[in-house]
């Protein structure tokens, strides 16, 4: 299935800032898959959006995915 | 060491200028700069003192590691009653200024009084003298630093200034420090101008000394090697604070057109990848360039130019140059909260705020509650000498902040702030504030931890003052919030606001780290626990000053649109600020009774009985 992804926030070179990028998953994939195959495992401190719904660390290796489905990868700032 | 064991005593009033010792035994409690002068302000000045009154003090003051190789260790502080707020007031600035008056010998300068006629002190090490001003008076901050150079023949003096703002009481005139940087918040630019005291310039020839160099710069070496490679260092260097536009719009957290709504349509128009392309007219962009503060390795600081076929410069050459750019505040308050998209038009506002040294955020914020009152029929033509104050209008903001900065016209009304300008159009509601400080960028609907931070802040709405962004940007649920808030509170208190270094080197330092420094310039027990001890102690302090000022628990609140009106989309569509859960518990945490107050036993504890 595909997903799109979406990065917000990361430095020119890190990441496709602001551009989407589409992630070829297995059925049944869920977002720590998704941040796997991103090569962000660890998460690094990384926020994320499934749709418009927040998913805290903890919970994206039970937050499945679908088909056509959006993901947000926010990089971790703090202030400004 | 560490400290420069010296304080400058300004008499305005007596027209004197006097050193004098530093409190040691203070410096052990309250460390430096926002800590240090917070406990000078305390026992010097009558909390229910009118901040505008003579009586009132206002202190510029360092950290003991500000102008040593520390990374970022370029920060002060100018802490007063404020005049937006009434409460204690701590504005934090980088540049240059600070290190610049550390270097000449002075942890702190205290202003006391008022000048009988317009002043600014001068000082190259440790001579200080109080010259006049009359002829500067009116002019801008970018004409006081160009005639003060010129004045002394030194291009390398350090000049703080106020702008015709400060003159003139708008309630969030601010002091700008080398051309661009602010001690932005909470109106300390208006007690400046009310003790008549237009800048202050500084020339030091000397350097900071520390208790055990080769350790200090072992603990350096080891902050830098954390830091320089970073990936919030490089974030934070190519594209700036500006990067929260799109993270806060994504997650709903963005406060548009003064709140009504949490996400902005037009951020693809004023968003830092926006400020990147080239126009069509010059083929240049918005951002040309970045800058640092003294001894930062970060580099956050934007450059800036505006198209020069803009509507907001034409016949008005001193804009068409590089200057300060646009930070995440300034895109959130005039951008989203006027819902302005017009890029150009944002960076001229950035431009004259800096000009006259107006605080970016709480004007942008009390234009957006213009334009409601406006919207509503609370405000007319009439009133706004004919401008269309409507949300969207990229030429009635440009129009209103020229119109602030000189008093003339509705700017009058807008310099006093939204809070006084809701209440005077009889709408009091639609200033979204707390303490009488209009919020930051961030909704306290999507972000709960910030909503408890913005209404327990001491200085009113801030988002500087606690961390609880990473928990924010996980989740919306407020398990744990109150914890997180009081915990970051005591944190960034002591370890960057009273330090000297920024708190964006925080993004990679640890509370270790910065011990680490502290420890090797200073000398004794700087750990992370007593680092937390003392920013506790300085939060209680100004607490005490808050209380003293006639503010109750009452005032720990946020705007009824916050806590009534549902997030209309985004990550907490349908969500209301669940402050009233979190409160109580923040209350028990700081050991405060229930009317907000400390107890005995907190009081006894951090030495403040």
């Amino acid at each position: 299935m595909k997903v799109r992804v979406k990065f917000i926030g990361f430095a020119a070179g890190e990441r496709p800032e602001g551009e989407a990028t589409t992630l070829d998953l297995a059925e049944g994939a869920s977002l720590a898959d998704a941040l796997e195959a991103l090569g962000l495992a660890g998460g690094g401190g990384m926020m994320t959006l499934h749709g418009e719904a927040s998913v805290p660390a903890g919970k994206r290796a039970e937050t499945p995915l679908a088909e056509g489905d959006e993901v947000t990868v926010f990089a971790p700032l703090k202030g400004g | 060491m560490g400290w420069s064991g010296k304080i400058l005593r300004v008499d305005l009033g007596a027209g004197t200028a006097r050193a004098e010792p530093l409190n040691r035994d203070w410096a052990r409690d309250y460390l430096g700069q926002r800590g240090l002068a917070s406990k000078y302000l305390y026992d010097e000045v009558d909390p229910a003192v009118d901040a505008l009154d003579p009586a009132n003090k206002l202190i510029f003051a360092s950290g003991p590691l500000t102008a040593t190789m520390a990374p970022t260790g370029g920060r002060y502080s100018v802490v007063t009653k404020g005049a937006l707020t009434g409460t204690i007031a701590c504005s934090n600035s980088g540049g240059k200024l600070g290190a610049e008056f550390k270097r000449a010998g002075w942890d702190m300068i205290i202003f006391e009084g008022r000048a009988a006629e317009p002043v600014y002190l001068y000082i190259e090490d440790e001579r200080a003298e109080i010259l006049p001003a009359g002829d500067l008076w009116g002019r801008s901050v970018w004409e006081v630093d160009e005639a003060l150079h010129a004045r002394h023949q030194d291009p390398q003096l350090r000049i703080a200034a106020i702008g015709r703002a400060g003159e003139l009481g708008v309630r969030y005139a601010c002091v700008i420090n080398d051309l661009d940087r602010a001690a932005g918040r909470s109106g300390v630019g208006a007690v400046m101008g009310a003790k008549n005291l237009k800048a202050v310039a500084v020339r030091a020839t000397r350097g900071t000394t520390v208790n055990d160099p080769e350790a200090f710069m072992a603990a350096v070496r080891a902050a830098r090697a954390k830091l320089d490679p970073h990936p919030a260092r490089k974030r934070l260097a190519d594209i700036g604070t500006h990067a929260m536009l799109d993270i806060t719009h994504a997650y709903g957290a963005l406060p548009t057109r003064n709140g009504r709504e949490v996400q902005f349509e037009g951020v693809p128009k004023i968003n830092a990848a926006a400020a990147k392309k080239p126009r069509a007219s010059d083929g240049k962009p918005n951002l040309v360039n970045t800058q640092a503060c003294f001894a930062c390795t970060i580099g956050c600081g934007r450059v800036a130019t505006i198209d020069p076929t803009h509507f907001s410069i034409a016949g008005k050459p001193r804009y068409h140059h590089a200057s300060g750019g646009l930070e995440y505040e300034d895109v959130y308050a005039y951008g989203a909260m006027c819902g302005v998209d017009d890029i150009d038009a944002l960076t001229f506002v950035t431009f004259v705020c800096n000009e006259h040294a107006m605080d970016t955020i709480s004007f942008g914020a009390t234009v957006a509650a213009a334009m409601e009152l406006f919207d509503v029929g609370a405000v007319t033509e009439k009133e706004t000498g004919g401008v269309r104050l409507t949300f969207g209008s990229a030429e009635a903001l440009v129009a209103m902040v020229e119109a602030t900065a000189k008093g003339e016209g509705f700017g009058v009304d807008l310099g006093l702030g939204a809070a006084r300008l809701c209440a005077k159009y009889g709408r009091p509601e639609l200033a979204m504030v707390a303490k009488g400080q209009e919020f930051p960028g961030y909704d306290p609907r999507a972000m709960q931890g910030m909503g408890l931070a913005y209404a327990t802040s001491n200085r009113g709405a801030c988002h500087l003052k606690a961390s609880p962004f990473t928990s924010d940007f996980d989740t919306i649920e407020i398990e744990g919030k109150a914890r997180i808030v009081k915990d970051t509170q005591d944190d960034r208190t002591a370890t960057y606001d009273s330090s000297g270094i920024c708190l964006f080197s925080g993004n990679a330092l640890s509370l270790e780290d910065v011990s680490a420094m502290l420890e090797a310039a200073c000398g004794g027990d700087w750990s992370r626990a007593r680092l937390i001890e003392v920013g506790e102690r300085i939060w209680n302090l100004e607490r005490l000053f808050n209380l003293g000022a006639g503010f109750t628990a009452a005032d720990d609140t946020l705007p009824k649109r916050m806590l009534e009106e549902p997030a209309k989309s985004g990550t907490a569509k349908g969500q209301v600020c669940r402050l009233g859960e979190m409160l109580p518990e923040y209350y028990r945490l700081r050991g405060w009774d229930e009317a907000g107050r400390p107890k005995p036993e907190t009081l006894a504890r951090l030495g403040l009985a």
